[in-house]
């Protein structure tokens, strides 16, 4: 659905994905009860802050929506530590800055989001916006990973592309 | 040259009389033991395994039964309020931001960047009497062959401490706060842990944890905490302060999870800049 400027889209097949990733992977200050892990939103607009900083670093992006007013997303990052260990730094974004995010929606569907990646404007993608999997955890898509090799196999029925913690 | 012998001789002798007091010396003594410890200490540990446990086989004293009884849920854990109260040991340890561990004789000290705690555990010592109640509690520990068994008493009251699962819940992979029952310890509460390496870039970290007043037996965490190696610059250490103010907050005093409209903190971000 369409969401004032906001481009919502419930993607994201893996309902499997998580529970569990989520629980981890926002474990690092609050539990991943807030958001759906199962969607993925994608949103456009103006950076308004990057706020690095932990527990959680913070992206806030203006919108505009098609009837002329703003709305302000709010996207939670991961750690300062984790974002840097994925190759992102503090200076990657400041205000006046276009991008693209995409993340997992907080449940009640305020402006709020899990962020999982950012698309700047010279193309460059940031992700795993929750930090980073340790070396050795496959290759995952944007903001999953997947279980390290020698941690055992899942239970059955748990996927197997688990998000890592941050 | 004949008149040196008996020096000689002697010296000798003094030699091997002290061979066997310096084997006898445990891991961990020297300096020169770092580099046959194994090695823990290149680079740094990320978890990827549930914070919270979903053991399987938990039998409850009369007394935990009653406290579960009237047990209700959280909403989520006290780390997730604005001054990122400590949960303390096992959980802080486990919340995915890496470990790193440091040596010296005497002495190991594992760096907990997700909080910018650090656990100082003596190695081949014993207990001091009365330690006082702390978050890490007072740790010890020695070498068994090539893993560090960790020996940690003197916890403070309020750590953050699971019982076990509700009925039903928690069987995940990863347990949520509100599928855990959480509960005091008891006065003589201790974790004993045993870590190893798996492989080279591979830890595990098992935990037995010992309280009569909670459990009838020996309580064994599971699952097994796993933690990969991070080497280069992914394995240096980070500052770790609380200090956003989120969107999202958690009041432990009411256990209830607080959202904010975005616009709003960024007007109070942007008025205190």
């Amino acid at each position: 659905m369409n969401t004032l400027g906001s481009n919502r889209t419930g993607i994201v097949s893996a309902a499997l994905l998580l529970a569990a990733a989520a629980a981890n992977t926002a474990s690092a200050h609050h539990s991943a009860a807030p958001f759906d892990m199962t969607k993925q939103i994608t949103v456009h607009g103006t950076v308004e802050k990057w706020q690095w900083t932990n527990p959680h670093s913070w992206l806030y992006v203006r919108v505009d929506n098609p009837d002329g007013t703003q709305v302000v997303w709010g996207f939670e990052a991961g750690s300062t530590g984790m974002l840097a260990r994925g190759g992102w730094n503090a200076a990657d974004m400041k205000a006046g800055d276009k991008v693209t995010v995409g993340a997992a929606p907080e449940r009640s569907g305020s402006h709020v989001g899990l962020l999982n990646q950012v698309e700047l404007a010279n193309g460059r993608i940031l992700k795993a916006g929750f930090g980073a999997p340790p070396p050795g955890v496959d290759g995952p898509p944007p903001g999953a990973g997947a279980p390290p090799p020698g941690a055992g196999a899942p239970p059955p029925g748990v996927p197997t592309n688990a998000r890592p913690p941050r | 040259m004949i008149k040196h012998k008996p020096l000689v001789a002697l010296a000798l002798a003094s030699v091997l009389l002290a061979l066997p007091a310096a084997a006898a010396e445990p891991p961990g003594s020297t300096w020169a033991d770092v580099t046959r410890l194994p090695d823990f200490f290149t680079g740094n540990w990320q978890s990827v395994t549930s914070f919270l446990d979903n053991p399987s086989d938990v039998t409850f004293t009369a007394q935990a039964q009653a406290y579960i009884a009237r047990y209700k849920p959280i909403a989520d854990i006290p780390f997730a309020g604005p001054s990122c109260k400590t949960p303390g040991l096992p959980i802080i340890q486990r919340l995915g931001s890496p470990l790193k561990f440091f040596y010296q004789p005497g002495m190991i000290a594992i760096y907990i960047e997700n909080s910018s705690m650090t656990r100082f555990i003596k190695l081949n010592a014993g207990h001091s009497a009365r330690p006082n109640p702390t978050y890490l509690g007072e740790s010890v520990a020695h070498f068994e062959g090539d893993t560090l068994v960790v020996d940690s008493i003197g916890f403070a009251d309020d750590l953050l401490f699971q019982y076990g699962d509700l009925p039903g819940q928690g069987k995940g992979p990863f347990v949520l706060p509100p599928e855990a029952i959480f509960g005091p310890h008891g006065p003589n509460l201790r974790m004993v842990e045993r870590i190893r390496l798996l492989d080279a870039d591979t830890l595990e970290d098992k935990l037995t944890i010992y309280d009569d007043t909670v459990w009838t037996k020996p309580y064994v965490s599971s699952p097994a905490q796993i933690f990969k190696r991070n080497r280069g610059d992914a394995g240096w250490p980070s500052e770790w302060v609380c200090s956003s103010g989120d969107v999202l907050t958690f009041d432990p005093a009411k256990d209830k999870t607080i959202l904010e409209d975005p616009a709003e903190v960024l007007k109070r971000l942007q008025q205190k800049k």
